[in-house]
């Protein structure tokens, strides 16, 4: 990352920390801790003296932190909604297919744990989660069904299957499912693991 | 009790003079032990703008970009006296168990 992204990065992560301030006083402080970084470079393209210049500034979660205390603003507190959560979006999704994994979305949307861009990646990948999954491996199970019709003597008498050997049938469907399954599984441990980082970072306060 | 007193130094500092974040914050950090992050002065400022006891101007810089200046407000110059008072009262209380008992 170049000095200026690094700054871009760490304004951005102080202005989404400061989330649940009042709106003057989260724009104070971006715009004093933005004033204070272009003050404090002397030689522009010098990483180490950026880096140098956040790390005194601290991390944004403990201005955050700092900024919820003068604001008598309670700290962030993760509630077991959080984590029923990120379970209707993986479990749920196959105990209770489609409606599970709805119940899920509606509370990850309704949350503060997460910022916007994790909900929409928890929303896209994959929608009805590992429920979905299993719901097309019926529907494609089934259209690949063979009819068989025997003689009195069990003899094969013609064997008749739907859909039959295609690209679509030999490559596509199982890579996209297993693509899904992936998705399924990888998305809600995302969101758990950044659900425990933002606990981490409500810790602070 | 650093959070609680560090307003009133921040206060002390800006009453006879106008300073900007970074110049208040490398006055802070002069004195070992005031100022853990340097971020963590901003959030104060900002709330002792809200209360009315600082006050602060833009104004143009010769080398970089716009300073925001923050000067102690009159209910500023009196929030802070009536500390002292009481910070006073309290350190000779504490002085007089602590040191008396070493």
């Amino acid at each position: 990352m170049t000095p200026d992204q690094l700054i871009a990065d760490y304004l951005k992560r102080l202005d989404e920390e400061l989330a649940d301030l009042p709106r003057a006083a989260r724009r104070d402080v971006v715009d004093d801790v933005a004033a204070h970084i272009a003050e404090s470079r002397d030689r522009p393209d010098s990483d180490a003296e950026v880096r140098d210049i956040l790390e005194r500034l601290g991390d944004p979660a403990q201005i955050a932190a700092e900024a919820r205390e003068r604001f008598d603003v309670p700290p962030r507190r993760r509630s077991r909604l959080d984590v029923a959560a990120v379970l209707f979006l993986s479990v749920g999704s196959l105990v209770l297919p489609i409606l599970g994994w709805f119940v899920g979305l509606v509370l990850l949307w309704m949350s503060d744990a997460w910022n916007t861009r994790d909900k929409i990646l928890g929303t896209l990948f994959v929608p009805g989660g590992l429920g979905t999954v299993w719901v097309l491996l019926q529907t494609v199970g089934s259209s690949n069904a063979c009819v068989q019709s025997f003689d009195a003597q069990g003899h094969l008498l013609h064997q008749t299957c739907s859909g039959g050997a295609s690209t679509l049938h030999d490559v596509v469907w199982p890579t996209l499912l297993i693509a899904m399954v992936v998705a399924s599984i990888a998305t809600p441990t995302y969101l758990a693991v950044r659900l425990r980082g933002s606990n981490r970072r409500a810790a602070f306060a | 009790m650093r959070r609680g007193t560090l307003q009133y130094c921040v206060l002390a500092l800006l009453i006879d003079q106008e300073l900007y974040g970074v110049d208040l914050v490398r006055a802070l950090a002069e004195v070992d032990g005031m100022v853990t992050s340097e971020g963590t002065i901003y959030p104060l400022l900002s709330r002792l703008r809200r209360d009315g006891l600082v006050d602060s101007t833009w104004s143009e810089s010769p080398t970089g970009p716009p300073r925001r200046y923050y000067r102690a407000t009159r209910a500023g110059r009196r929030a802070l006296e009536a500390f002292a008072n009481e910070w006073e009262r309290f350190r000779d209380g504490v002085d007089h168990f602590v040191r008396g008992q070493s």
